[in-house]
């Protein structure tokens, strides 16, 4: 049995876009491979037969990523043009075979293509509205923001005066647009007969609003027809169910920007809403947290009449069913995440870590409820390596909360000796940590080192009321952090309490702040794609305007908590020695959040670094390019080993 | 006569770096300009001789120069790959490769045996790497690096960056001597150059800096080198004095300019002169307090140099004094004495047999290469600009003096639109300077000149903070948005009364920097304006400092002891503060790399605004700092001004269309 590495992630496969063929009779996915050498995650087009359970690379690596669908009992692939301007391929796929022929050509930029009934597609394109001497084709080297959003994290710059719009397009006819001039489609959904689709999304000028509205269009007339207005409800996924539009939607009037998403039906003709079914789970949330996933997929539809969903219940992210109104139940009974699934012709697959594993494509028995793994991309590497598994740490807080938390034990552990332990923290703070393989605990726990984590108030998975830390950050979610680490101290009396360290990332990187603001406890900490100061964030986060009005209500700028619960207002407290990593595009948490920490610190006698890395965003740990990545997870061991191990 | 239209700064020519030959029979000097289609400045040398000035040679891609002997000059160009080439240029215009360095450096000086001084900017392990690696070890080597600056940067130091250079953390700057091929460093690796001189003679070379320890100290230390000796520097320390610049004098004596920054971190807005004669100690020199260096803003410059030299035993600089810059004589012992009383501004100097040469803009020109008359006045040598400033419809600045509530005079100037008949009303733009430390003067200024042309009004003043009136007008510090903001609407009310053709109801302003953060906070406070333009701007005092490249010298030198907490100073000071009271339709301009104000202020300044509902529009140009306006690549200057402009038409004259809604 192997040790676990810093670069072992280069081996690992993640798999994404899972989509069945209408039939059911294949499952075609994404997998993602780690190239060093090629600073990329190439992409494969892969299927599995549902029947025999044979599996065929459909297509090669491609280092831009695959867009595709099913169209009847072929695969339609959309091989170029799709990030920049101009026309788009598109490829047809025999299934069976891999056979691959040209199909048609859509001149425009796809970004997303479904069959649309009568030969026609549904396409979705982003409109470039911005006048044309501010364009980068005609050499504009600069931005101009006349919109908020003004960025988003991953595509930068590239929100203000852009729409998604959606097209009808028949090949060899010229593409119609369906959506108004200034209407941003978010996500929509086609129907079963391929004859309309529902669309979540608004018309705006100025300031896209969190809360879009609710809209079908009929592909064959044309017509749009507006069933919510925006500003309403913060609608997160549609779908047809019965004569009626399923709405994954809330109206975040008791818990804001937290509040878990319930499902309503609005009918077509009058746009009145009734409650389906109440569910106290995010659906669609952050779900289990992992640094071991790189796309998504498909995280609710409706099928046959039921709803599907995933959402986080305590620390395992699951499939979710409800059959009929106001009825909710688990269709998956494992632990460890569901990251996306999709069902057709009574097959029902989805891309899963389970138990302590990597992704892997899984089959899941309506009846028995039994998973069965259909591919092996990473079993090589689990069964040649010294996986550690999680002890369940829980406890109950000041509150009379149970918190959930975890413990792993150094690799080669030996009873009485003393270690050094890291506490990691996630992100969200609306996420969970659960028991799914997670590389740098892993890492770390290879290296000698105890590796504890929990889900303190504010976390997800456990409802709406626990969920809720809204004007709030810094304070029971601290102490409910800090109460873990007694348990932990005291439960594993092989910790050594003088050489404990910290980190985390977002979220976790505020609270990584606030901790080492608030306590010495902690021998060293690494700060990652952190908040230091909420004045800041609201003015330069990618969803900042609407993000911060919710925390300190009205604006950071007027409401004296938020600078409160900045933790650059404690800076002179710090005496644990820092380690800031922060991406200089990271659009959700500016890079000036780390600049300001350091500035502030730097000086003051508390060993201090920062590693920015260059063209990063905030997902650098997860998506960031593959020797970054490595670069990350080699800074944060040095720090901790430096200030946590005795021999260094 | 041509007006002068936004795309006029494109025929420009921009004079550097002006230096007399060893008999000072002779002066070269770069002339750079604007090239549209390369998108980069095109920068040639010029010598100046015999009444006539020719350019030497083809190449338009020189950094700098200096005189090896009467005949011959040698410059310096990017050799690529982290390189330096350095070639000698004949009069004749005839190119020799002289040198190639395995590493950037730039030219300081020549000693008298021939070799050449130098500062080289690096890292000194990479540098270590670059000297000492050749063929195939030095391009892994060199890929590395590419690789690692790609990939990521690390920060352990502060200032850990600054405008214009990027990221300076673990970068040092040694004074090197350049032997035929062999560099030699004269200064321990760890020290950082802040400034550097060579006597005249070639003997002595004075430089300032200090060695870094995680944070910069305040102190800068001064040495003095001598070439002929060799052996160790001589070194001088004032506690909590902070230099900005040396002379060194071939007696081995050394002139230093300089303020003291005192434990809480205040420090004088003027400079003060020192003087550490052969074997002596450095001690002050006179009583003035002086706005070192031309001050006078112009979008009208490119390049730089010396304008604090020792020639025939005094030292000779350049000062900003109300509203021009002149030359000034100090002999040792003695207080200095103004050399010239001349209108505009002067941007460098050399001095050889008394004979004074400058780059200067007078008369309302561009600049030239001037010479001192026996009286004293300006005498142009050059036509680099002349025939173009001749066709072009220049506005002469009127001075308009305004007297605060305070009692004290606030200077400043308003441009007529040309031709412009009395009765019928016109817009105005009210421009405001950087700094604060700063000032206008009756000098040429493109935007202005431009904004003239096109029928507005331009104002702009020199309001308490501003430079070349002393220690008490110039100090701000701390006092932002009070005093200051006040001047300037008086000033604002005064031109109004005195032109009354000016429009109150159609009114602009705007500025960049400090000039940015007070269009922040106008718009702030109050919406007398109709349109703002705010530029490199400063809008949160807290994020301001956290990323600023001169964040904590801002922080200690604002500060007002025993006052509230420091954040709470910083806060209560922040345009953002006061966002909510804005209704100016504003128009943000910033630069990616602006590493001295950040372009998180203008995002702030943009999500509140656009929050409010209040019309908003921001800019962001890539690959430019803090020094867009003025040495920004062509295009992005251009966008600049096409857009500060459109804004203006289409808030005070209502001519164009609001610049969305195409597709």
């Amino acid at each position: 049995m192997e040790n676990i590495a810093i670069k072992d992630f280069l081996q690992f496969k993640f798999l994404e876009s899972l989509r069945l063929s209408p039939d059911g009779r294949y499952a075609a996915f994404v997998k993602r491979d780690c190239d060093e050498d090629g600073d990329a995650y190439p992409a494969s087009l892969w299927r599995v037969d549902t029947a025999s359970g044979e599996l065929l690379q459909l297509r090669a690596p491609e280092k831009e990523g695959v867009l595709f669908a099913w169209d009847g009992g072929k695969i339609l692939l959309a091989a170029s043009g799709r990030s920049g301007g101009g026309d788009t391929a598109i490829l047809e796929i025999d299934p069976e075979t891999g056979d691959t022929a040209p199909a048609f050509t859509v001149p425009l930029p796809v970004r997303g293509i479904e069959p649309a009934g009568g030969g026609a597609y549904a396409l979705t394109v982003q409109r470039d509205l911005r006048p044309p001497e501010d364009r980068e084709e005609n050499g504009a080297d600069w931005y101009a923001l006349d919109e908020l959003p003004f960025s988003a994290n991953g595509p930068g710059y590239a929100t203000s005066l852009r729409r998604n719009a959606l097209y009808r397009f028949t090949p060899g006819e010229k593409p119609v647009r369906l959506t108004a001039d200034w209407y941003h489609v978010e996500g929509c959904t086609v129907n079963s007969a391929l004859q309309k689709a529902v669309c979540w999304g608004q018309s705006y000028r100025g300031v896209r609003s969190i809360r879009p509205g609710l809209a079908v269009v009929d592909f064959a007339t044309g017509d749009f027809r507006e069933l919510i207005p925006p500003d309403v409800w913060r609608v997160e996924h549609a779908d047809f169910l019965g004569n009626k539009v399923m709405m994954c939607a809330t109206k975040g009037e008791r818990y804001n920007i937290s509040e878990n998403p319930n499902f309503y039906l609005v009918d077509m003709d009058t746009g009145s809403v009734t409650e389906y079914c109440q569910v106290d789970v995010m659906a669609k949330g952050l779900g289990t947290a992992s640094d071991c996933r790189f796309g998504g997929g498909y995280d609710c539809m409706v099928r046959d009449g039921r709803i599907y969903f995933t959402a986080c219940e305590k620390e395992s992210c699951e499939l979710w069913e409800i059959p009929a109104q106001g009825v909710l139940r688990k269709a998956t009974q494992g632990n460890g995440s569901v990251d996306c699934f999709d069902i057709r012709g009574g097959e029902i697959w989805f891309v899963g870590m389970r138990e302590q594993g990597l992704q892997e494509l899984y089959r899941l028995d309506r009846e028995t409820g039994q998973e069965t793994c259909h591919t092996g991309f990473n079993s090589g590497y689990m069964a040649e390596h010294q996986i550690g598994e999680p002890e369940e740490c829980a406890f109950v807080n000041d509150n009379g909360d149970w918190v959930q938390g975890w413990v792993l034990r150094p690799a080669g552990y030996v009873e009485g000796r003393k270690y050094p332990a890291i506490l990691d923290i996630h992100g969200g703070p609306k996420v969970a940590y659960g028991r799914v393989f997670y590389h740098e605990m892993q890492f770390w726990a290879s290296r000698g080192y105890f590796v504890f984590f929990c889900n303190p108030r504010g976390s997800d998975g456990r409802g709406n009321a626990y969920g809720m830390l809204i004007g709030s950050y810094g304070t029971y979610d601290y102490d409910d952090i800090m109460a873990f680490t007694d348990v932990v101290l005291e439960r594993y009396p092989d910790i050594d309490p003088r050489r404990v360290g910290v980190t985390g990332g977002s979220y976790g990187g505020f609270m990584t702040n606030w901790i080492v603001t608030h306590t010495d406890r902690f021998a060293a900490a690494a700060t990652q794609r952190s908040i230091s100061s909420w004045t800041l964030h609201e003015g330069a986060c990618d969803s900042g305007y609407w993000v911060i009005p919710h925390m300190h209500p009205p604006t950071s700028r007027v409401n004296p908590l938020a600078w409160e619960q900045s933790p650059l207002r404690y800076v002179g407290k710090i005496k644990t020695p820092l380690l800031i990593i922060h991406s200089d595009h990271d659009m959700r948490c500016h890079t000036g959040e780390a600049l300001c920490l350091y500035t502030a610190l730097i000086g003051r006698g508390v060993p201090l670094r920062m590693c920015l890395f260059k063209d990063e965003n905030h997902e650098l740990s997860r998506r960031g390019r593959p020797q970054s990545r490595v670069k990350r997870l080699e800074e944060i061991t040095a720090w901790m080993d430096r200030y946590l191990k005795e021999e260094a | 006569m041509k007006k002068i239209v936004l795309e006029s700064f494109l025929s420009y020519r921009f004079l550097s770096g002006a230096a007399c030959s060893p008999s000072g029979a002779r002066a070269a000097f770069l002339s750079h300009t604007p090239c549209l289609a390369a998108n980069r400045y095109q920068s040639s040398l010029w010598v100046y001789r015999d009444g006539g000035e020719t350019r030497l040679g083809s190449r338009d891609d020189i950094r700098e120069f200096l005189w090896l002997d009467e005949d011959t000059l040698l410059v310096s160009v990017d050799g690529g790959d982290l390189q330096t080439t350095l070639l000698s240029v004949n009069l004749g215009g005839v190119e020799q490769e002289f040198a190639r360095l395995p590493c950037r450096a730039s030219l300081a000086g020549r000693l008298r045996d021939g070799r050449i001084v130098l500062t080289v900017e690096e890292r000194p392990e990479r540098l270590e790497k670059l000297l000492h690696l050749d063929g195939r070890d030095r391009e892994d080597a060199l890929s590395d690096m590419v690789r690692e600056d790609n990939h990521f940067h690390i920060l352990d130091e502060y200032p850990f960056w600054f405008n214009g250079k990027g990221y300076q953390s673990g970068v040092r700057c040694g004074v090197c001597l350049l032997d035929h091929d062999q560099l030699e460093a004269i200064t321990p690796p760890d020290f950082r150059t802040e400034g550097l001189s060579v006597s005249e003679d070639g003997t002595y070379i004075a430089f300032f800096g200090n060695e870094i320890a995680t944070v910069e100290p305040d102190t800068h230390r001064v040495y003095v080198y001598n070439a002929s000796k060799g052996g160790s520097p001589r070194a001088y320390a004032e506690e909590g004095l902070r230099v900005s610049r040396v002379a060194a004098g071939p007696d081995g004596s050394v002139w230093a300019a300089g303020r003291f920054i005192r434990g809480s971190g205040a420090a004088e807005p003027c400079q003060r002169l020192f003087l550490a004669p052969p074997a002596g100690q450095l001690t002050q020199a006179g009583l003035g307090e002086w706005s070192l260096g031309n001050l006078i803003g112009s979008d009208c410059r490119y390049g730089s140099g010396s304008d604090f030299m020792v020639r025939e035993g005094a030292l000779w600089f350049i000062a900003t004094v109300d509203c021009a810059s002149q030359v000034f004589r100090c002999a040792p012992e003695r207080e200095p004495e103004a050399v010239t009383s001349w209108n505009g501004s002067i941007d460098s100097v050399d001095v050889r047999n008394g004979q004074l040469l400058a780059i200067a803009m007078e008369d309302m020109g561009l600049q030239e290469l001037y010479a001192a008359e026996m009286d004293g006045s300006p005498r142009a040598l050059t036509r680099q600009n002349s025939a173009l400033c001749r066709e072009l419809s220049i506005v002469t600045p009127k001075t308009l003096t305004a007297v605060n509530a305070q009692g004290t005079e606030i200077h400043g100037f308003v441009l007529e639109p040309p031709g412009h008949t009395a009765g019928v009303s016109c817009p105005g733009i009210l421009d405001i300077h950087g700094g604060p430390h700063t000032a206008y003067g009756g000098v040429f200024f493109h935007e202005m000149q431009a904004w003239a042309n096109r029928g507005y009004y331009v104002l702009c003043c020199n309001p308490t903070g501003s430079a070349g009136r002393g220690n008490a007008f110039g100090a701000i510090d701390g006092a932002w948005g009070s005093v200051d903001y006040e001047d300037i609407l008086a000033f604002t009310d005064a031109a109004l009364e005195a032109f009354p053709d000016m429009d109150s109801q159609r009114l602009g302003v705007t500025g960049g920097s400090y000039g940015g953060y007070m269009t922040n906070w106008i718009v702030t406070h109050t919406n007398r304006f109709k349109a703002a333009a705010t530029q490199r701007s400063i809008s949160n005092l807290i994020s301001f400092m956290g990323t600023s490249d001169c964040g904590r010298w801002f922080l200690r030198q604002n500060l007002v002891p025993g006052d509230s907490s420091p954040e709470a100073q910083l806060w209560d000071r922040s345009p953002i503060k006061y966002v909510d009271s804005a209704v100016t339709p504003t128009l943000i301009l910033h630069s990616e790399e602006d590493q001295r104000c950040w372009y998180a202020e203008g995002l702030q300044m943009f999500t509140a605004l656009r929050q409010n509902g209040v019309e908003a529009r921001m800019i962001l140009f890539k690959g430019e700092n803090h020094e867009l306006s003025r040495s920004g690549k062509p295009i992005n200057r251009l966008k600049r001004l096409r857009e500060i402009t459109r804004w203006m038409d289409r808030f005070l004259k209502q001519t164009d269309a609001a610049p969305y809604g195409h597709e």
